[in-house]
């Protein structure tokens, strides 16, 4: 059986700098266990930057400030103590960043360049040209080759066990060989990213931000955090999603509905195409509800226009976005405008972290980090580029608490874990040799398109119930879901099966929580609750899962020096 | 043009063979959605990785027609308006061992890669408390090299690494190599310079494919030859 | 791209490279005659140097742009517009130059500053192209087409590119790198046949014959293979160096791979040219190759 001391779980951003940190210095046996190889993992598909109050851009920056724009972004949701030693150490970690190799922009005195972003008081988004995620995915896993950090890559983590409340171990899948293993340890670092994946075909996320990890500590009894928080961004390409970089907006490029007008007048007259995020992808969502856009269903879309830029300034500044939108929906907007309507993007909520200090959870030895958790520093809403900061910082935090635990607590009873492991084997075996069933892509499909029309950017209680009701005969057709692949080898349909499965859960857990949250707040936006309700709902949701059984019930949001305006 | 053929090189860890599909010709889409098309709805034991489905993962490598590409970022008309033709055939990345199918492995190709110790040494005027200083031009020399999203078509259409014993290191790791002996924040680039002579750097051939296929544009077979030469080097 | 039917670019600055002078004797006679049968002018540049063969850009990049700037600036001082060659790398590493300048004034200034002691400046007018483009965009296919005497058919060639007239397209800019089709074009007009064949793209391994010999000859002796495998009587290419790698080491080569003794000859691009323009053989320098031509075209011909 295979012993470690620290297990962490996702090769992203939190998961690397989590693993590097829980072996420096010491002689811990630490292995990253990782369903892609690490440099695939989405942190790489951040662009803008990465938010740290170093006063490089303007000296009138400060922590105080970064502080500010962080917890009024979060709609006052955010854990103001977890926000301030987030951004108190956030400057430091820029410069150990800059130690490792970390290739930023810099700017006429040599240091790292910042940029203004939405949301933000003063510009403080680190960045490296519009790659900054792709950059510090690059410079962590060069560090984890120097240090011999050990991977096992497309290995998929299936189950954790647990006994009364009790971790022992993992159970996970070597995808190459098809051989399901047992892992004893002592402490483990849950960093298995965002679940985009449950809007199916509507998020920029990659087709494997499925929350795997989130989905099975929720199995294993440790709640979920404010999971009906999504994030939707306002730009991404009809068809496919992905994202049409913000700075199309930036640039003065007009949303266009089907009458060929500039229907953010309707919304935000003063402000236009250059209003927040969220108010923008409302927009876009009414005017498709009011019959303004283009196309049905869900391919409906309204249009993206910066042919009046011209072509120079395309090509200069926009060079990126017209690529990706040649490539992605063949149109080039020099001379067409370009369908667009939101994605999902970004999952606030996840597996809920008690101790921000260790990234501890509920449960002693687990720990998580990065999207796959929430600390909660966002809260109801997360500022651009604070998200990467936010995954390396918390990445080192639970890497040094996953370490200290391990040091602390023994190691699991190999005889459950092996227990564990048959289980799985059996599970894998019986699917394997399944003749037919319900198409599980099919179930898929129908998740995203119940999430997206129900769960989506505009919310009444009466649709989300139907989403519940939707989802949860999902789940019941998931019980006969079909595989289709008899290989022991590289069987990719059944982690698209373990995917799914984890998916639905996860959708279940959003619903609970969105219909049970009776007020708007951030990227939650009722019609029925139009204003956001203090009073009642300055607290997080928690969602607990017991077998078959989901349990609503609320925490505190710890407020220190803002108080909620 | 109404139907794609498709022939797809199959790999079950012990048989090879090629296997045909049809697909309904379909405009303004890329390849990743043919072949998922044909995994979905037609064969669902068909494997090939794919990830962020933008071009910056590095993860949808294939052949078509002999020419590596990604698949997330190439759109059908593309492959279909270069070869004149309507039939389309998929192999894995060459220079590759081949796991399964379309799927490849990296991690060896990686392994080796730490022979030219692919991450930054930090120089002395530098610090963990401090960082360091660097000026947009030093940063300029890195920009382009550190742009590699280890996505291995330059290694899959490298004419060296075809014909070599495997001694040869891949594209990608010289210019991994290039990338740090030309960051001024780096200490010391002699060990890199000798791991990459090791690698046998002056077989490379210099007929320019992998300049040509890299998605992000990097130059590396000018990396390698700054490598040679020791230009902009330390 | 392609030129139509009548007005024809009939002058260029010629860059012939060192290998034509002696080595490849034959491409520079066959390019001459090629050039007068059709009316075209070539005027070599007085005082050209070596274009640095892509090594010397393994060991000092700067002087490598600074020695072809000045054959460019030669050039210019002639009053050409284009410049010619008939050697794939002598036409990279030119447009190399003409093109990362273009972009570059700060480059175009350094060079300057070193040609500045020889008296001459590098303006950045001329255009670098090569016979194999010539024809097609400036000539005219159907111009071409009219001169043709003796239509080859019967022939069957394989098209060897030869990395540096498709790669790097940045550079050379001219066709798709990864289906050209220029060749094969010339080859349709000509009468004659190409073959489809498995190293129609790939590298002759010229550039590294002194650290990668065994490499190389694997190179030659599979490219040999698969054209004779797909029925070609001949090889063409619009490069000299890949023609010496094949028409020089194809015997080596068999032997390293047991390939058997069939040799392919191997011809240059002007020279099939010339062919079907009704030169003969021997006026075409074909009597100079290592591995025997004549017999071959002749019998495919007949």
């Amino acid at each position: 059986m295979l012993v470690f001391d620290v297990v962490v779980i996702g090769a992203g951003g939190a998961g690397m700098m989590a693993a590097l940190k829980a072996g420096e210095g010491n002689d811990l046996k630490v292995a990253v266990l990782s369903k892609v190889l690490p440099t695939r993992s989405a942190t790489g598909c951040a662009q803008g930057g990465m938010n740290a109050a170093l006063g490089n851009r303007d000296r009138s920056d400060s922590t105080e400030q970064h502080f500010k724009d962080t917890v009024k972004g979060s709609a006052f949701l955010a854990d103001q103590d977890a926000v301030n030693f987030f951004v108190s150490e956030m400057p430091d970690l820029m410069k150990e960043l800059d130690y490792m190799g970390v290739p930023f922009d810099r700017d006429e005195n040599g240091n790292i360049a910042q940029r203004p972003f939405g949301g933000a008081s003063k510009p403080r988004a680190c960045y490296s040209a519009d790659k900054i995620g792709h950059v510090v995915l690059h410079a962590l896993y060069e560090q984890c080759l120097k240090n011999d950090v050990n991977f096992l890559n497309e290995w998929q983590m299936i189950s954790m066990v647990v006994e009364d409340g009790k971790f022992h171990g993992l159970v996970a899948l070597d995808i190459k060989s098809g051989e399901i293993h047992p892992i004893n340890c002592k402490s483990v670092v849950i960093a298995t990213g965002g679940f985009g994946r449950v809007y199916y075909s509507r998020t920029t996320n990659p087709t494997g931000s499925t929350g795997d990890g989130t989905a099975i500590a929720f199995d294993a009894g440790i709640p979920i955090k404010d999971p009906e928080f999504i994030q939707f961004h306002p730009t991404g390409l009809a068809h496919t999603g992905i994202l049409l970089s913000e700075a199309c907006r930036g640039d003065g490029g007009y949303l266009l509905n089907n009458k060929g007008e500039r229907f953010m007048k309707k919304y935000d007259p003063d402000k236009m195409e250059l209003s927040t995020r969220d108010v923008v992808a409302r927009s876009i969502e009414q005017e498709i509800k009011d019959g303004f856009g283009f196309g049905e269903g869900m391919s409906s879309h309204v249009l993206m226009d910066v042919r009046h830029l011209g072509k120079d300034h395309i090509m200069s500044r926009l060079p990126g976005a017209r690529e990706t939108a040649l490539i992605f929906e063949g149109i080039d907007i020099i001379t067409d405008p370009v369908p667009i309507r939101p994605a999902c993007h970004y999952s606030m909520g996840g597996i809920h972290v008690t101790d921000y200090k260790t990234c501890a959870t509920t449960m002693d030895g687990v720990h998580a980090a990065g999207e796959s958790c929430s600390v909660s520093v966002h809260g109801a809403n997360r500022l651009g580029a604070n998200s990467v900061s936010e995954v390396v910082f918390f990445g080192k935090y639970a890497g040094v608490g996953a370490r200290d635990t391990a040091m602390r607590r023994t190691l699991g009873n190999n005889e459950l874990i092996q227990k564990e492991t048959k289980k799985w084997e059996a599970e894998f075996k019986r699917l394997r040799e399944k003749k037919d069933g319900i198409n599980m892509f099919e179930i898929r499909d129908r998740m995203g398109a119940t999430m997206w029309n129900n769960l989506g950017i505009y919310r009444n209680g009466e649709d989300m119930e139907a989403a519940l009701i939707e989802i949860d005969q999902l789940l019941e057709a998931y019980k006969d879901a079909f595989v289709g692949d008899s290989a022991k080898e590289y069987n990719k349909a059944f982690i698209n099966y373990l995917e799914i499965g984890n998916s639905l859960k996860l959708a279940k857990a959003i619903s609970i929580g969105a219909i049970e949250r009776k007020e708007s707040r951030g990227s939650h936006s009722r019609a029925d609750y139009q204003k956001r309700n203090d009073q009642e709902f300055l607290k997080h949701t928690l969602i607990y899962k017991n077998g078959e059984d989901y349990k609503l019930d609320y925490c505190p949001v710890v407020v220190t020096t803002y108080q909620p305006e | 043009m109404k139907t794609i053929f498709v022939s797809i090189k199959r790999f079950d860890g012990t048989n090879e063979w090629y296997q045909d599909y049809e697909v309904p010709y379909e405009k303004g889409k890329t390849i990743v959605w043919l072949l998922t098309k044909i995994r979905e709805e037609q064969d669902v034991t068909l494997n090939f990785t794919v990830s962020c489905l933008h071009a910056i993962c590095g993860a949808c490598g294939v052949k078509i027609n002999g020419s590596s590409y990604l698949t997330c970022s190439t759109t059908l008309d593309e492959v279909l308006e270069t070869f004149k033709t309507d039939k389309l055939t998929f192999e894995p990345m060459a220079n590759f061992k081949v796991i399964r199918d379309l799927v490849v492995e990296f991690d060896p190709k990686f392994e080796r890669m730490k022979e030219v110790s692919p991450w930054l040494k930090p120089a002395s005027h530098g610090s963990v408390e401090t960082g360091f200083k660097q000026s947009e031009t030093e940063f300029e020399k890195i920009s382009s090299s550190s742009n590699c999203i280890l996505c291995g078509l330059c290694t899959s259409e490298c004419e060296q690494l075809a014909k070599n014993d495997g001694r040869y290191l891949d594209p990608f790791i010289f210019n991994k190599a290039y990338r740090f002996a030309a960051d001024s924040r780096d200490a010391d680039s002699t060990e890199r310079i000798v791991a990459s002579l090791e690698g046998e750097l002056w077989k490379c051939v210099h007929c320019m494919k992998c300049t040509s296929v890299c998605p992000k544009e990097i130059d590396i077979a000018e990396n390698i030859a700054f490598l040679r030469s020791g230009y902009n080097l330390k | 791209m392609e030129k139509q039917k009548g007005d024809k670019q009939m002058k260029y600055s010629f860059f012939p490279g060192c290998v034509l002078n002696d080595t490849a004797s034959e491409l520079m006679i066959s390019t001459k005659k090629v050039a007068e049968v059709l009316g075209i002018e070539l005027v070599e540049i007085d005082g050209w140097s070596c274009c640095g063969v892509s090594h010397t850009g393994d060991i000092n990049p700067m002087m490598t742009h600074t020695i072809n700037a000045r054959n460019l600036a030669l050039a210019e001082k002639m009053g050409a517009n284009k410049v010619l060659t008939v050697c794939n790398t002598c036409t990279l590493m030119l447009r190399k130059t003409e093109l990362k300048t273009k972009k570059n004034d700060k480059l175009r200034a350094e060079i300057n500053a070193s040609l500045e002691s020889t008296g001459l400046e590098y303006k950045g007018t001329t255009q670098v192209t090569h016979l194999l483009w010539a024809l097609i965009e400036d000539y005219g296919l159907e111009n071409l087409k009219e001169k043709i005497k003796r239509p080859l058919n019967g022939l069957k060639v394989a098209n060897y590119y030869g990395c540096h007239i498709i790669m790097p397209p940045k550079f050379t800019g001219f066709e798709n790198w990864r289906n050209p089709q220029s060749m094969e074009k010339i080859v349709d007009l000509l009468g004659a046949t190409s073959v489809d064949f498995e190293d129609r793209l790939s590298c002759c391994g010229y550039h590294a014959m002194s650290t990668s010999e065994k490499e190389g000859m694997r190179m030659i002796g599979q490219g040999a293979q698969t054209a004779k495998e797909a029925g070609a009587d001949v090889i063409v290419t619009p490069c000299p160096l890949c023609q010496m790698q094949f028409d020089d080491h194809q015997h080596s080569a068999n032997k390293q791979l047991s390939n058997g003794d069939n040799l392919i000859p191997v011809i240059h691009l002007p020279q099939l040219i010339g062919l079907a323009l009704g030169i003969t053989p021997e006026e075409l320098g074909l009597k100079k190759h290592t591995i025997e031509v004549i017999p071959a075209i002749e019998k495919a011909l007949k």
